[in-house]
């Protein structure tokens, strides 16, 4: 069962594009990364598909239904962002039991022990927390709501190393027990990418690639050697990217459909084949035609 | 569990693999249940997809096989699978860039093969290995 | 499959009913504190005169029991108008609304506050009269409206409550106004205070057009009359306030 679908959406705000003619689905039952860099237009498309803004064109679906006042959606969805509002009356035991009253699969305990867990007390109030504090309470109120649908964007603000950790581990092992539709966006690929099922590339407002996690890890290899050679071997191959190394030899990232012949011929040749993390594909994919920081500096 | 998110081996390989050792070292004998998809997620830390892949490719080689419902089972001759299989995918190649290298090195084949003897019965005896440098 | 969860209207609007009396609780409390301030400034705002005539002084004093009222139609104005902006309404969202259960919730918490206002505001008049009669004694109380019945209690009381309710609801209306285009942020009071010295002036048509409406609610005659026309319009401001923020981004 499909969960998301998107036709032909688009999003403008006064000038700009923010979204742009995306189309996708997202299956049920999967943790998705969107990843994408600042601008790329992850927060509106998550924000579409919570119903906290409209559409400008196009057509979504969530849960078939079209998200934007619909409270069926509402109750399946939980958006985390670190822009929640919260009463300022409410310490953050309040807002836990307000999220239960709420949310029908909400789990108190599982609540409670995570608040335990990372040493937040239930009495504090949430605008007294700092930063990363909030955003780990935050986390916290999304797993613990167990909706089928659960939006993370960019939740690890301001966290600290051990606790993103802990916090992934965390969404992984309840989403084990309690499989549910996850998408979690963030700009930090490497940090989320083991516990991602697909993933979903956004660069200004378009869909770049959405595919399983492990078929982007394998979509390119990178080619170190004398630059003939490499340029020789990968003369029909789409390239992601490529840099000059010394004199004569060249630094060039391709598209990975090497057959085993061709992969022998590479070695016999002297070519080191290097694995390229999808953190680097990601950052190749969406550069776009600048050929990155380096060409700044050798305009001299 | 750590795995190496690193190198060029993707994480359901390295999943099949570590089963593939679990199976040989005998923790998981003929006919028994090995881990689910889920296990194997928690304990590596990845997502089920990622580990169900692993489990599928061993349950392509005939290592593993499906009990509708019940979960995946270790094949009567898996063992034998599996060292075939290591023989053909790691040996090989390993072979391949070893030749390769002495070729580019111009080291005779009788060169080669007097060093795997040695290397051999460095192994057995538990020694080190030394280069030996003038 | 994680089974969905069916939505109700009813439903999500009480629970965020009581939400919302949990949440601005504080608003009553705020609410307390005005009505004491104006039980405490209808001692000052005291009018004195007196007259000597050899050697025997009367001296008069006039309470203007009005202000605790007047002072809490200011805080459910600003009730109503609190319960629009943005730091009231996103905690809707984070949680499970649509726009209608929204402006549905908000508009029976700010018919909550403004009954349990009216009702209050009434009881300190009483309590201000109460605290006059133990101060100055009864034999030196001189108006005959001192002493109420408890029949006009009730009405008047009913009537405070309806005044209050429609100021609420046109709070909770300007709220919405100035959310959608922010200008009436300025706008209004702008024009508000032009309007009152229009009134001054008696110039143009504007200021007949503010009396014969503000006639429309006063010289009604029949307290159930104007009940209905207060519903009406009540009614008509929440109404209108649903329709221009059920398109509204969070």
């Amino acid at each position: 069962m499909k969960v998301i679908e998107c036709n032909r959406l688009s999003k403008s705000y006064e000038r700009i594009r923010a979204i742009n003619d995306l189309s996708l689905s997202i299956e049920e039952n999967k943790i998705t990364g969107l990843i994408g860099r600042n601008g790329a237009g992850k927060t509106t498309l998550l924000k579409i598909i919570a119903g906290l803004l409209h559409k400008t064109s196009g057509e979504i679906r969530v849960f078939s239904e079209e998200p934007f006042n619909s409270l069926k959606v509402s109750a399946n969805i939980i958006f985390i962002d670190d822009n929640l509002a919260f009463p300022k009356s409410f310490c953050l035991e309040d807002i836990l039991e307000a999220a239960g009253t709420f949310y029908e699969n909400w789990d108190m305990s599982l609540a409670r022990g995570l608040l335990e867990y990372f040493a937040l007390h239930p009495k504090q109030f949430h605008k007294n927390l700092s930063k990363g504090m909030q955003s780990t309470f935050n986390v916290i109120l999304g797993i613990s709501s167990r909706c089928p649908l659960t939006i993370f964007d960019e939740p690890t603000v301001g966290m600290d190393g051990a606790v993103r950790k802990d916090f992934y581990r965390a969404l992984l092992k309840d989403y084990v027990q309690n499989p549910r539709t996850i998408i979690l966006s963030s700009h930090l690929l490497n940090e989320i990418e083991n516990i991602l099922e697909d993933i979903l590339l956004l660069n200004k407002g378009e869909k770049c690639l959405h595919m399983p996690i492990t078929d982007l890890k394998e979509l390119a290899v990178g080619l170190r050697g004398k630059k003939e050679i490499v340029d020789e071997l990968t003369k029909d191959m789409e390239t992601y990217h490529q840099e000059t190394l010394g004199k004569d030899s060249c630094f060039k990232v391709v598209k990975n459909n090497f057959s085993q012949i061709e992969l022998q011929h590479v070695k016999k040749a002297g070519i080191e084949m290097l694995p390229v993390a999808a953190e680097d594909i990601y950052i190749y994919l969406t550069s776009g035609d600048k050929g990155g920081i380096d060409d700044v500096f050798n305009r001299s | 569990m750590k795995l190496n998110t690193e190198g060029m081996k993707p994480l359901y390989v390295q999943v099949s693999q570590w089963l593939e050792t679990e199976i040989l070292s005998g923790n998981i004998k003929e006919n028994e249940k090995i881990y689910s998809q889920y296990q194997l997620a928690e304990m590596f830390n990845i997502n089920p997809a990622t580990a169900a892949k692993g489990l599928n490719i061993l349950a392509n080689e005939k290592i593993l096989y499906k009990k509708r419902g019940l979960g995946m089972f270790v094949e009567t001759n898996a063992k034998e699978n599996i060292l075939r299989k290591r023989k053909d995918q790691n040996l090989k190649p390993l072979v391949w860039e070893l030749v390769m290298e002495s070729e580019r090195l111009g080291v005779t084949e009788y060169e080669l093969v007097d060093m795997i003897k040695t290397a051999g019965i460095q192994i057995r005896e538990g020694r080190n290995y030394e280069s030996d440098r003038v | 499959m994680m089974s969905l969860t069916g939505a109700n209207l009813l439903v999500t609007v009480k629970k965020q009913y009581f939400f919302k009396l949990k949440a601005y609780v504080f608003l009553f409390f705020n609410m307390i504190a005005v009505q004491i301030l104006g039980i405490l400034l209808s001692f000052n705002g005291v009018m004195s005169s007196g007259t000597g005539n050899g050697g025997f002084f009367v001296s008069v004093k006039t309470f203007a029991g009005n202000l605790i009222i007047i002072l809490t139609m200011i805080w459910a104005f600003f009730v109503g108008r609190s319960l629009t902006t943005d730091e009231y309404r996103k905690t809707d969202f984070v949680f499970v609304t649509n726009r209608l259960s929204s402006n549905l919730s908000a508009a029976g918490f700010a018919l909550t506050a403004a009954i349990v206002g009216g009702v209050t505001a009434s009881l300190s008049g009483v309590l201000f009269r109460i605290i006059v009669y133990f101060t100055y004694g009864s034999q030196n109380i001189a108006d005959q409206h001192f002493f109420v019945k408890p029949q006009e209690l009730l009405m008047s009381m009913i009537a405070t409550t309806f005044y209050i309710i429609l100021i609420s609801a046109i709070g909770y209306f300007f709220g919405t106004l100035a959310r959608k285009h922010p200008g009436f942020n300025v706008l209004l009071p702008a024009a508000f205070v032009g309007l009152l010295f229009l009134r001054v002036g008696n110039v143009g048509n504007i200021s007949v057009v503010l009396e014969e409406t503000v006639n429309f609610f006063i010289k009604e005659g029949s307290l159930m009359l104007f009940m209905i026309k207060i519903t009406g319009v009540v009614f008509a401001l929440f109404y209108s306030s649903i329709l221009m923020s059920n398109r509204l981004e969070v």
